[in-house]
């Protein structure tokens, strides 16, 4: 199948999603913060319809601003209904997330209606079309992959240490705020540019599934992260395959299914997990 | 006044996270240098706020801290409750984070550091385990993990909340030893602590309060039976 140069194009910009959303899904899962990942990818749809109707193109810079402002504005919404009452966090993240996906979907529709001749494709910011990427499509993606590396090489000790202990950040002097405010980026970075192949509605699996698979075969960071990348390639891989070899099947839910069949393997067979089916002995 | 206070706090107001409640009021005490020191009150009296206050994680609504010494820093060791104690980490990292002061935002860690992290972590009798990872821990060995990071960060004051919640007698002996050879050194060591039975034998100096301070004074002269009756059994309004 690799024969075709498109169909390459695809499956690098696929993988290389996957690993952006791998590594800012470890460290969101670290911080107990893996579903508002999910609210987060549902919000920036009416800030990417917006930026839409301001400038008429799909243009990436313009529709990662949009993105960014809705995503922010979803996050400080969270915490502003906690602050103001005593709803559950289950409750907080549903009412934020439908309400913004609500707006995007008006916002959508609306745009759809008009008929502008840039829109073509807005709609598969939903459910995802990976045969869609194109070779400035991958290096955006791949910039965003340059720029996660680089980012937790630097700052990854404190990405861990504010999930396991902020209080004692902040008393070191070190600004919580700001690395919550770079972690926050960098999620809505990898979203904006990964919801054209795989769509709002599942982006949030691959930042999710992975680090969990990680968690059931480690304890240390740096192999959640690595055993997940493998788990995300792998599905990448398949979800990549069967679309090309079943024409009109969707990229980015296959790769989801590949994700569920590690995570239950994972979850049988981790040696971090309970279950443990078949114990490896130490010889 | 006393002549060698290291912390000196003056009409502190504290209020709790997000309520306009007072948890304590108008604290004022000296707090000696070199001491082992003991916060004692009942559950609610302010006793975690007040170290929090000293720390800088919570700000006081009025009042004042002195931190005597200019150049004194501090560290600050956690509840338990507080750590989520599966999170994925392993010993060693956690002492390590003792050297993310002075490392700042972008400081690498090198072979020095890791060095100086299972330094500590033998002079707590942790060095064994340090790629074992937390949640593999017995409550007083997390305790003494801890501490190290505390250590690392060679502070010159230590603050503990409540290290000896769940931890057994012959660990808290062990404990106690460590932080008692850090106040011979000429470390303040301030603990928030819940056993009275051992407040005679842990402590130099005790500092009692029910959201106000009922005394800060010498362990002998403190820990008499009037001044218990008054920070446990009586309402503070």
């Amino acid at each position: 199948m690799l024969n075709s140069y498109t169909t390459l194009i695809v499956l690098i910009g696929v993988i290389l999603l996957s690993i952006n959303c791998t590594i800012i899904g470890t460290y969101n899962y670290l911080q107990k913060k893996s579903l508002l990942a999910d609210v987060v990818a549902h919000s920036i749809l009416p800030g990417i319809c917006l930026s839409f109707l301001l400038t008429q193109e799909k243009d990436f810079l313009w529709l990662f601003i949009g993105a960014f402002i809705t995503g922010m504005a979803s996050i400080y919404t969270i915490d502003f209904i906690k602050r103001a009452s005593f709803l559950g966090e289950d409750t907080i993240l549903g009412i934020v997330l439908s309400f913004f996906f609500g707006l995007g979907i008006v916002l959508l529709t609306y745009i759809q209606n008009q008929g502008f001749s840039e829109q073509s494709g807005l709609d598969n910011f939903l459910l995802g079309r990976a045969a869609s990427i194109l070779i400035s499509d991958v290096k955006i993606i791949a910039s965003v992959t340059l720029i996660l590396v680089v980012t937790i090489i630097l700052l990854g000790r404190l990405f861990v240490a504010i999930a396991f202990d902020s209080a004692f950040l902040s008393q070191i002097g070190i600004s919580t705020k700001l690395i919550q405010l770079i972690i926050s980026t960098l999620t809505i970075m990898t979203i904006t540019v990964g919801i054209q192949a795989v769509g709002i509605v599942l982006i949030a699996a691959i930042m999710i599934i992975p680090p969990a698979i990680g968690r059931l075969w480690s304890y240390q960071v740096s192999r959640i992260i690595l055993i997940g990348l493998l788990a995300s390639i792998l599905s990448s891989l398949i979800g990549v395959y069967i679309s090309y070899t079943f024409p009109r099947s969707p990229t980015g839910p296959w790769i989801v299914v590949g994700l569920v069949g590690c995570f239950l393997f994972s979850l049988l067979f981790g040696t971090q997990s309970s279950l443990k089916v078949f114990e490896i002995r130490k010889i | 006044m006393l002549d060698n206070p290291s912390i000196v706090i003056k009409d502190l107001s504290v209020s709790y996270t997000n309520e306009s409640q007072l948890a304590i009021e108008k604290v004022s005490l000296e707090i000696p240098s070199s001491k082992l020191v003991g916060i004692l009150g009942p559950n609610g009296a302010g006793k975690s706020t007040l170290i929090k206050a000293i720390v800088g994680i919570l700000k006081p609504n009025e009042g004042l801290i002195n931190i005597v010494d200019n150049n004194y820093t501090i560290a600050y060791i956690p509840q338990k409750e507080n750590i989520d104690w599966h999170f994925p980490i392993s010993v060693m990292e956690v002492a390590l984070m003792g050297t993310y002061k002075t490392k700042g935002y972008f400081g690498r860690l090198n072979q020095i550091d890791k060095k100086n992290a299972t330094k500590y972590l033998a002079q707590v009798g942790m060095d064994a385990y340090k790629y074992r990872k937390i949640s593999d821990l017995s409550g007083g060995q997390q305790q003494r993990v801890f501490i190290a990071r505390a250590l690392l960060q060679e502070p010159d004051i230590f603050l503990l909340d409540e290290p000896f919640s769940g931890v057994d007698m012959k660990t808290q002996a062990l404990i106690i030893d460590i932080l008692q050879k850090l106040a011979s050194n000429g470390k303040t060591v301030i603990i928030v602590h819940h056993d009275l039975q051992t407040v005679n034998k842990y402590f130099d100096w005790v500092v009692m309060i029910n959201k106000q301070v009922i005394t800060s004074a010498p362990t002998k002269v403190a820990f008499i039976e009037e001044n218990i009756q008054k920070t446990y059994y009586t309402f503070q309004n």
